[in-house]
């Protein structure tokens, strides 16, 4: 009676017995085996994936290949106490412009970077946001490559940099990532023009 | 007797009855071997773990992917005259700080953080952002270096918070 117990509740499929009768023993052993192999199994899998997980490059927004413009015009006077400079650019490439990061250079070294940031000496042509100009505040993108809108020119008081001899501009885009609107940095699309007083 | 004893009990399953009993010690050796099992592979598991982890470091994110990549998507410009170091952010990182690396020759090396030079106050707080700009003078503290390479410094987050990480000599730009 005893020996056939496990026998019994095997065919009926007597879960609840096979797990907690006494004399059933042997049935219980594969339960756990089975319990315990897809537990180590699910566990191993989350810690591997948690620890890949930061390894698996992410699609970055970034900006748009072909995104290019370029110095049509540029006008610099360096009357002491007037210093002015004129820009215009023009979008020469395949996408939209949003601004422009711009950063001048008072070193006759014509070597060294441009690192002055004159975006805050803004008089017409565009509007500050952080540390760029935007064309349009209104109008994403404004700068596209068709006429009408695919010349700007912008205008600077540079007074108190001194004699300047080098102008670097980098183009900015508005991009979408996600729901988001992000302002993307154009560094392959950076322009640099040479600075001579008019 | 004792055997016709222990053959029952085996039987019929008698678990505090093969447990306590010293006279069934036979029956002990499947409970404690599973026991022990379980235990030395929990304790074997731990000390691979810790192990492991001392092995690989922690590991810093930025943007939701490891900080060794997001090296990858730096983009700065550097340059160094007449003693001084000048720097533009091109891209869309923002780069916390520079580590600068210099060589006297014979294979001399000295790296310092941007903010132990004296020009380095001048270095933005939260990083040079998108488009940002850094000149300094670093001249009189480098002496005449014959090399001088520029490595950028994230910052990302850990388990334990913020934390920096210096991206590796491919992402460093030359200066001289």
């Amino acid at each position: 009676m005893l020996l056939q117990a496990p026998d019994k509740s095997r065919k009926k499929g007597n879960f609840l017995s096979t797990i907690f009768l006494k004399r059933n023993r042997n049935g219980l052993s594969v339960v756990i085996g089975y319990v315990l192999l897809i537990a180590i199994s699910v566990v191993m899998s989350v810690v591997v994936y948690s620890f890949l997980k930061g390894y698996v490059p992410k699609d970055t927004t970034k900006c748009s290949e072909g995104t290019s413009i370029f110095i049509r015009d540029i006008f610099y006077t360096c009357t002491s106490g007037a210093e002015t400079l004129n820009i215009t650019v023009k979008n020469n490439g395949k996408f939209s412009v949003n601004g422009y990061f711009i950063h001048v250079s008072n070193v006759s070294n014509l070597d060294a970077l441009a690192t002055i940031d004159i975006s805050s000496r803004i008089k017409l042509g565009g509007n500050i946001s952080g540390n760029s100009i935007v064309f349009n505040n209104l109008i994403y993108n404004y700068l596209t490559p068709d006429e009408p809108n695919n010349v700007r020119t912008s205008s600077f008081n540079v007074t108190k940099y001194g004699r300047l001899y080098k102008v670097e501009i980098i183009p900015t885009r508005l991009q979408e990532e996600g729901n988001k609107k992000k302002i993307v940095s154009c560094g392959d699309a950076k322009i640099s023009e040479m600075l001579t007083c008019k | 007797m004792v055997k016709k004893f222990v053959k029952n009990n085996r039987k019929t399953g008698n678990f505090s009855g093969t447990f306590f009993s010293v006279k069934k010690r036979r029956g002990l050796s499947p409970i404690i071997t599973t026991v022990l099992l379980i235990t030395l592979t929990i304790a074997i598991t731990a000390i691979i773990f810790l192990w492991f982890r001392g092995m690989v470091g922690e590991g810093v994110t930025k943007f939701g992917e490891n900080i060794e990549l997001v090296c990858e998507d730096v983009e700065f410009d550097a340059s160094y005259s007449s003693g001084t170091l000048n720097i533009v952010n091109n891209g869309d990182v923002s780069i916390f700080r520079v580590n600068i690396k210099t060589s006297q020759g014979g294979g001399i090396y000295q790296t310092k953080d941007i903010t132990e030079f004296s020009s380095g106050s001048t270095w933005p707080t939260t990083g040079l952002a998108q488009g940002g700009t850094f000149s300094g003078s670093i001249g009189s503290e480098v002496g005449s270096p014959s090399q001088i390479t520029v490595l950028p410094v994230l910052i990302g987050t850990s388990s334990k918070g913020k934390k920096t990480f210096i991206c590796e000599g491919q992402y460093g730009q030359e200066v001289l």
